[in-house]
């Protein structure tokens, strides 16, 4: 029965189309973990047979115990023998590990020939171990971690984002025009060396072959005032500014003034500049990771993997439209005009409506105060069984 | 030159004065979230279904996190709901057809085949009505 689903279960996953082209590793372990042929019962070692092994240990780990043992013994008795002779106190063992590296061998110590040993009578005075300060001391030695993403996610219009993607991409272009690795546009910067001027008035252009793009700045200026402002290289002590991130998208999303002569679209559909290949991995790297670095939006693998133009990343990163509301869409904002007989509500109608409506609510508020009872709620009589 | 009556004679109709339409009310509630309510939320099968029945009140308004529910009220004073949560645009205009033309009435197994309100022409039997039977 069970090599028969597991041969179905074989079956039907290679008859199943392939529609999805990404599988999270929990799934990939879950299906593991399913689909397997062998049986349990032609096991070598029987299931329980194993369970009691690992639980009271099997014969070879039982004489391995023995023999650790007796090594210790005859260790024991080397270091009374040399203790009595004088020399090898004070020096620990040195063995070599299987992969080169070195290690010492601790000491073994019999308390019993230890004569200056004092029992401890509480623990002033002991080494604490396991608080949340001996953690935090023993793990980063009270070093200050500063990760790469921002705590604080900045949230940006569609129009904010199109500008931040043209900033960002015009100093990935100028990177790789200028023959420098597309990825220095991550590093650490000065905080007055923003280039959000140089790079609103550079255009970018799809290149002939669409495989990649090139960049053209108003004057020769403006190019090497960004290319000086992004460092060549970065040490990893040098810590990122946060306030110069923050500076940064916020002087890159800032509204563009006329005289610049660069406006965003301000509908959904990306823009047309928008049309540029990102094919090339290590400008798609760095367009992600520093999008990544200045606003902390992060974009799930398969879209970053599926994104082939600027405008596909942009789609994925863009604020999606709500689903508007049946009530809210132009079909039913008109029906009124075509069909008179029609009543169109935006919330819900409560049996208060419906009395509201012919006019008979206040005699019944007015009664209902009257005899101090409530006035809303689904307590009042009709209330559920309706409006007759 | 005489005058001459009018020759339009009354046509028989088997006692149909006029037809009313039992239901004058039918509401449409939905959710805008919720996946049943689908096939309910079809703008143009709404516009057409009212403007077809123009002697129909209609009310769309939502009802959030519920399934949704044509509600007809009728001139008996009656209502019939409908729950049409998961059915497509034209399974829910077949169920709004079915309440539009429904009487209001209980449903109840017919097994006369004349049904009237009128008394008998012949008025109720009585043993002492008809001829004298004389010993």
């Amino acid at each position: 029965m069970r090599a028969t689903r597991a041969a179905h279960q074989a079956l039907g996953l290679a008859a199943l189309p392939r529609s999805q082209q990404y599988v999270c590793r929990a799934c990939r372990a879950q299906a593991g973990r399913q689909f397997h042929t062998s049986n349990r019962d032609l096991a070598e070692v029987p299931f329980f047979q194993r369970l009691k092994h690992q639980i009271f240990g099997s014969k070879e780990s039982q004489q391995a115990e023995k023999s650790r043992e007796e090594k210790n013994k005859q260790r024991l008795e080397e270091l009374h023998k040399s203790s009595g002779s004088g020399s090898g106190l004070g020096e620990l063992e040195v063995k070599t590990g299987r992969h080169g590296q070195q290690y010492e061998v601790a000491a073994i110590v019999d308390p019993s020939d230890t004569q200056d040993y004092v029992p401890a009578q509480g623990w002033d005075g002991l080494e604490r171990v396991g608080s949340e300060e001996w953690v935090k001391a023993r793990a980063d030695q009270g070093e200050q971690y500063v990760g790469f993403v921002p705590k604080k996610r900045v949230e940006l219009s569609n129009k904010q984002w199109q500008m931040l993607l043209h900033h960002i991409m015009v100093e990935i272009l100028a990177l790789q025009q200028a023959g420098r690795a597309p990825g220095q546009v991550c590093y650490p910067r000065n905080a007055d060396m923003y280039t959000w001027r140089q790079t609103r008035k550079a255009a970018m252009k799809s290149a002939m072959n669409r495989a990649g793009a090139t960049v053209s700045f108003s004057d020769l200026a403006a190019e090497q005032f960004v290319l000086q402002a992004i460092p060549e290289s970065a040490s990893t002590e040098t810590v990122q500014d946060q306030q110069v991130l923050i500076n940064e998208v916020e002087f890159a999303v800032a509204d563009a003034d006329e005289a610049l002569g660069w406006k965003a679209s301000s509908d959904l559909s990306a823009p047309s500049w928008m049309d540029i290949s990102i094919k090339n991995p290590s400008v798609k790297m760095a367009l992600i990771k520093r999008t990544l670095q200045l606003t902390g939006k992060r974009l799930p693998d398969p879209a970053v993997s599926l994104s082939t133009t600027l405008a596909d990343l942009y789609n994925h990163l863009q604020l999606k439209e709500q689903p508007k509301k049946l009530a809210q869409t132009p079909q039913m904002q008109r029906i009124k005009l075509s069909a008179p007989n029609v009543k169109v509500f935006t919330n819900r109608q409560t049996p208060i409506h419906k009395e509201k409506e012919i006019g008979r609510w206040k005699i019944i508020e007015e009664e209902l105060v009257r005899r101090d009872l409530p006035v809303t709620g689904s307590r009042w009589q009709g209330a559920k069984s309706g409006w007759q | 030159m005489p005058l001459q009556a009018l020759r339009s004679v009354a046509k028989s109709q088997n006692g149909v004065g006029a037809f009313i339409l039992q239901c004058k009310r039918l509401d449409f509630h939905y959710c805008d979230w919720a996946g049943s309510s689908k096939g309910m939320k079809c703008a143009p099968l709404m516009n057409a279904f009212a403007r077809q029945n123009p002697q129909i009140e209609i009310t769309i308004s939502p009802r959030p996190r519920k399934h949704p529910v044509i509600r007809g009220t009728y001139i008996n004073g009656r209502e019939k709901a409908v729950c049409v949560r998961n059915m497509e645009k034209e399974q829910v205009l077949e169920k709004a057809n079915l309440l539009r033309d429904a009487s209001g009435e209980k449903l109840r197994k017919v097994t006369k085949p004349v049904k009237s309100l009128n008394e008998s022409v012949r008025g109720i039997w009585d043993p002492f009505h008809g001829s004298e039977w004389k010993i």
